[in-house]
């Protein structure tokens, strides 16, 4: 016949005091939550932040110098063919005149 | 047939918008002591006369009434050479065929036997499928330019810019706003 059911026993055989382990203090401070920036993931995560931080608004002063550059060529690039036409069409009516001159039209 | 007469007619609007380009001119780049090749588009000219001064009688101003007026596109192609005789008469007349294209007509020819000059300029009246314009061949012993701007202007608005000085020290600011110097 199996043996009875003790319930009581078995309550007291569960909530019996139990000495820990010889290391679960050293478990114990191990498993502590450690500050985010003490953790290797938490410095590779600031750092990685620091270099975002730094290198965005390096990337967004270089993308306006070269916007800046491209203007400042397209500027003088205007210029110099307004320049040369103006001086170009010029120089054709200085060549007309001349030519009507010499066939005394003018 | 009747499919590329369909195509040859649709694409004819793109080619006539087309800015000049003229073969064969690598020789006489390599030969040039100075070259200028610029090709300028109705956006780039616009972009070009916005970071100008901001004065209202200078060249600024001249620059920007020409565009707004109706400028289209500009193409340039100058080169100086040290020396005469670097380009033969046969080169010239190779450029000068290919200016003269369907749509262009000679409006003037000048030749100075005398001092080596000479000049072609070419019309081409506006049409629905392309804008009016002018083109220029001026050849000079030691200096050949080509010209080609396209749209509505006042040629002598154009030769007022001969003397372009001045301008170019704006400063460009991307905050919007430009200040001279």
């Amino acid at each position: 016949m199996p043996e009875e059911f003790d319930i009581e026993r078995e309550l007291r055989r569960a909530l019996r005091p139990v000495d820990p382990p010889k290391d679960f203090s050293a478990l114990f401070v191990a498993r502590r939550p450690v500050a985010f920036w003490k953790r290797p993931a938490g410095r590779l995560a600031i750092a990685a932040s620091l270099i975002v931080f730094l290198l965005v608004p390096m990337g967004v002063m270089e993308e306006r110098a070269r916007e800046r550059r491209r203007d400042e060529k397209v500027r003088d690039e205007l210029i110099t063919a307004l320049r040369i036409t103006g001086k170009t069409l010029q120089k054709t009516r200085q060549r007309v005149v001349r030519q009507l001159n010499r066939r005394g039209s003018i | 047939m009747k499919r590329y007469l369909v195509v040859a007619l649709m694409s004819a609007p793109v080619l006539f918008g087309q800015p000049i380009e003229i073969k064969g001119l690598d020789g006489l780049k390599a030969k040039a002591s100075d070259v200028v090749d610029v090709s300028l588009n109705k956006d780039m000219l616009k972009a070009g006369a916005g970071f100008l001064g901001s004065g209202k009688v200078d060249d600024a101003a001249k620059i920007r009434k020409l565009i707004e007026g109706g400028m289209e596109s500009i193409v340039v192609k100058s080169f100086e050479f040290e020396k005469d005789g670097v380009y033969t008469q046969t080169e010239l007349d190779e450029i000068a065929r290919q200016m003269s294209q369907p749509g262009w007509n000679l409006i003037v020819t000048t030749t100075e036997k005398k001092s080596g000059e000479s000049t072609r300029v070419w019309a081409r009246t506006g049409t629905p499928q392309a804008s009016g314009g002018v083109r220029v061949l001026s050849a000079e012993p030691k200096e050949l330019t080509i010209i080609e701007a396209i749209g509505k202007f006042n040629l002598s608005d154009l030769q007022d810019l001969a003397g372009l000085t001045g301008i170019r020290d704006v400063t460009i600011e991307h905050s919007g706003k430009k200040k001279e110097d």
